[in-house]
C-alpha cells in the first residue's frame, strides 16, 4: 500500500502572549493512499490543529509533514495553494458552501479555479449529484438547504475534482446523529468506490465507529492508533 | 459563472447596505453633476451677456492695436477683409469701430471721453448696445452730430437728452479737432459700468472729426456660439492671410474677464474634494463591514484554492459594481434635475455679478462633463477606497479566519 501522509514528530505550540498552548506534540502518523480514517478527540485535543497542518494550511513549530512524499514546509507561497487546490478536498464543520452560489455553481467553484472547461464541469456534476443524493437540488441556494444537505454539496465539492485526500473536520458536527450517519456512510460508500483517502475528525462516539481506522488524540497527543476489520 | 458574477451577487446579499451605500454615490453624484451644471450654466450666461454687451466673440485690428491702442494703427475700409465673412457659417454678425481719446466740456465742466464711431446698424445687430438705452434714442443709420454719452459722462457733464456738448480730441493729421455735438441718448448701467465715460457716433462722424477717413481700428464679430471663437480666429487668419493683421479671440481681447472666469471656475474643485470624501467614507464603511463579516468566508475560499488577487479583485469588483449601478441611477437623475434647472433656472435674491456681468437668474446647463466628472469621482473613491480593506482581506490566513468565528 503507497503511503499519502506521513507526519514525523509534529508539535504545534500556540502562543497567546505570555500562555503557550502546545495544539500537538511528537505526534507521528502514517496515512496510506485509500485509507478512511477518523482523528477522534475532545474539543481542544488538536484535530483541527493536525488537519490543517497535513493540508499545508498551518506550518509545524517542529517536526515534519509529507504528502506523496513532498515535505510540505518545501512548497511555497501560491504553488502551495495550488498543491491543495488540486490534491485536497476540504469539508468544513460549517458555512462550508459560497452563500451566493447555487449546489450546481458551488460544486463548480473549485473546477473553475482549475480552468476546467464548462462542458466537462457540468458533466462531472451531473454526475455527482447523484452520488451525493442531490438530484434535483441543482438550483437550489445554500440557505434553500437543510445542513446535511449543505454537507453533501460539501462533499460533492470536495470530491468533484478527484482530489487524492479529502480531509472533513467535524463535518456531522453540527448535524443530528441519524444525519451525520448518513453523511458518513455516503462518505465511506465514495471511499469504497474511488479509492479516495478520507481523513474526518469527530468527537461523536458513534460516528469514529463507522472508521476503518481510529486515531485518539488527547491533549495534542496521539493516545491510540488503531485499524480495526 | 466567474468573479464577476460572485461579485454581482454579493452586491445584492445586503441589498440594505447596497442601497445605502449606493444613495451616498448618489446622493455625491448629483450633488456634483448639479454644482457643474449651474456653474457652468452661470458662466455660460456672463460669457453670453459680457460678449454681447460689447466685445464680440472674435475681434479684428492692426498688430499691435491691443497694446498699445494708438489712433494710428488703423486698418483699411479698402482692403474689404470683411469679403470672406460670409463662407464662415459660425459668423453671424460683425461692426467696425473707431476710437479715440478726447476731452468732453459742457459749461464750466469737462470730463475725459471714449470716443467710439459704430456703424449703428450693424452695431445693433453684434452687441446690444442699441437695447442699453436709458433715455433718448439710438443712432440713425445716417451720419449725424448725434451722439449717445455713458451715465457718468453725462452726470458729470450735467447733461440730458437733447443737451449739448463739445469734444475736442487730436485727429490723425495732427490737427486738434473740436466740435459741438448733440446727445441723443443715455446709456444706462450705472457710474460705475465699463462704458460710463463712453460717448458712441456714427463711424463716418467720427472718421471726418478724426480725419481718419477710410480707416478703423476694430472689428467685431458675433458667432453663433462663443466655444467657436478659437476655431474661427483661426479661420479669418488664413482668410486674411496677412502678417499686420491680429485676429484674436474674447478669451485674449478680454483677457481679464477670461481670467478671472477661469480663475472663479477652480472652486468647484473644493466641492468635488468634499463630495469624495463623503462618498468615499459611505464606501469605506460598507467595504469594511463586509470583510469584517465575510472573514469566515474568505478563509474558506481560499482554503478551495481561491488566490489572494481573485479575492482582493472580488472585493474590489463588488464596490465597483455597486458604483457602476449607482452612477446609471444617478446620470438619469441628474439628467432630469439639471434639464429643469436649464430650462427653467430660479432667480437670484439680489442679482449677482460676474465679470461686471450683472445675472439675474440661476441656469443649468447639460454638459458632458457635467457627467463624465462625477461619474469618475464615484467610481474612482469606490477603487480607490476599496484597495486597502480588500487587500487586507486578500491576505487572510484561512486557519485563522475559520477559527474567528
Ligand atoms: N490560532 C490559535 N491560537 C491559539 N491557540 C490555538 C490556535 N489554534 C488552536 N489553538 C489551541 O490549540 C488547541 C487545539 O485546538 P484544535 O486543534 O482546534 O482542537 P480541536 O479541533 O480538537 O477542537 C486548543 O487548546 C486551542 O485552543
Ligand atoms: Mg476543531
Amino acid at each position: 500500500m503507497k503511503e499519502i501522509i506521513r507526519t514525523e514528530k509534529v508539535t504545534k505550540i500556540y502562543r497567546t502572549g505570555e500562555i503557550e498552548v502546545a495544539a500537538l506534540r511528537d505526534v507521528s502518523v502514517c496515512i496510506n493512499e485509500g485509507e478512511f480514517t477518523a482523528i477522534a478527540g475532545p474539543s481542544g485535543s488538536g484535530k483541527s490543529t493536525f488537519l490543517n497542518i497535513i493540508s499545508g494550511l498551518d506550518h509545524p513549530t517542529s517536526g515534519d509533514a509529507y504528502i506523496s512524499g513532498s515535505r510540505i514546509n518545501d512548497i511555497s507561497g501560491t504553488k502551495l495553494s495550488d498543491f491543495r487546490r488540486d490534491n485536497i478536498g476540504f469539508v468544513f464543520q460549517s458555512f462550508n458552501l459560497i452563500p451566493v452560489l447555487s449546489v450546481t455553481e458551488n460544486i463548480e467553484y473549485v473546477m473553475l479555479l482549475q480552468g476546467i472547461p464548462r462542458k466537462e464541469r457540468s458533466e462531472r456534476v451531473a454526475a455527482i449529484l447523484s452520488e451525493v443524493g442531490l438530484e434535483g437540488m441543482e438550483n437550489r441556494m445554500p440557505f434553500q438547504l437543510s445542513g446535511g444537505q449543505q454537507q453533501r454539496v460539501a462533499v460533492a465539492r470536495a470530491i468533484v475534482t478527484s482530489p487524492g485526500i479529502i480531509l472533513a473536520d467535524e463535518p456531522t458536527a453540527n448535524l443530528d446523529s441519524a444525519t451525520g450517519a448518513a453523511l458518513l456512510d455516503m462518505m465511506k460508500k465514495l471511499n469504497k468506490k474511488k479509492n479516495m483517502t478520507f481523513i474526518f475528525s469527530t468527537h461523536d462516539r458513534n460516528i469514529m465507529d463507522v472508521s476503518r481506522r481510529l486515531i485518539v488524540l488527547k491533549d495534542g497527543r496521539i493516545e491510540k492508533d488503531e485499524v480495526r476489520g | 459563472m466567474s468573479i464577476n458574477k460572485i461579485a454581482f451577487r454579493n452586491v445584492f446579499r445586503q441589498r440594505r447596505r447596497s442601497l445605502l451605500t449606493a444613495l451616498t454615490m448618489t446622493g455625491g453624484f448629483v450633488l456634483l453633476s448639479f454644482s457643474f451644471s449651474i456653474m457652468d450654466g452661470t458662466y455660460e450666461t456672463a460669457i453670453q451677456k459680457f460678449t454681447k454687451a460689447y466685445s464680440g466673440h472674435v475681434q479684428i485690428h492692426k498688430r499691435g492695436y491691443l497694446d498699445k491702442r494708438s489712433i494710428y494703427s488703423t486698418l483699411n475700409e479698402s482692403d474689404n477683409i470683411e469679403s470672406g465673412f460670409t463662407d464662415i457659417p459660425e459668423i453671424e454678425n460683425w461692426t467696425k469701430r473707431v476710437f479715440s481719446p478726447s476731452l468732453a466740456f459742457r459749461d464750466k465742466k469737462t470730463s475725459a471721453a471714449s470716443i467710439i464711431g459704430i456703424q449703428p446698424l450693424n452695431e445693433a445687430k453684434t452687441t446690444s448696445l442699441s437695447d442699453t438705452l436709458k433715455s433718448g434714442t439710438y443712432l440713425p443709420e445716417i451720419p449725424s452730430g448725434n451722439v449717445i454719452i455713458g451715465e457718468r459722462l453725462a452726470k458729470i457733464l450735467d447733461a440730458g437728452v437733447g443737451g449739448e456738448i463739445v469734444l475736442i480730441a487730436q485727429g490723425a493729421d495732427g490737427s486738434i479737432a473740436n466740435e459741438i455735438f448733440r446727445v441723443s441718448g443715455i446709456l444706462k448701467g450705472g457710474i460705475n459700468s465699463p462704458n460710463s465715460l463712453n460717448c458712441y457716433m456714427h463711424i463716418k462722424t467720427a472718421q471726418d472729426f478724426l480725419a481718419l477717413y477710410g480707416r478703423y481700428h476694430e472689428t467685431a464679430i458675433n458667432l453663433t456660439h462663443y466655444s467657436a471663437s478659437e476655431a474661427v480666429a483661426e479661420k479669418l487668419r488664413t482668410l486674411v492671410n496677412n502678417d499686420e493683421i491680429d485676429v484674436e479671440p474674447w478669451e485674449v481681447v478680454q483677457k481679464s474677464f477670461y481670467d478671472a472666469m477661469t480663475a472663479d471656475k477652480e472652486g468647484i474643485w473644493i466641492t468635488v474634494t468634499i463630495l469624495a470624501v463623503i462618498v468615499g467614507l459611505g464606501v469605506l464603511n460598507t467595504v469594511l463591514m463586509t470583510i469584517l463579516e465575510r472573514k469566515r468566508e474568505f478563509g474558506i475560499l481560499k482554503a478551495l484554492g481561491t488566490t489572494p488577487f481573485q479575492i482582493f479583485r472580488l472585493i474590489v469588483q463588488e464596490m465597483l459594481t455597486l458604483s457602476v449601478l449607482a452612477v446609471i441611477l444617478s446620470c438619469l437623475l441628474s439628467l432630469a434635475v439639471n434639464t429643469v434647472f436649464t430650462i427653467y433656472g430660479i432667480d437670484y435674491p439680489e442679482p449677482v455679478s460676474i465679470g461686471n456681468i450683472e445675472i439675474t437668474t440661476m441656469h443649468g446647463i447639460i454638459t458632458f462633463r457635467s457627467f463624465w466628472v462625477p461619474s469618475l469621482l464615484v467610481t474612482g473613491t469606490a477603487f480607490f477606497v476599496s484597495i486597502i480593506p480588500a487587500a487586507m482581506a486578500a491576505l487572510v490566513q484561512p486557519v485563522k479566519a475559520m477559527r474567528a468565528s
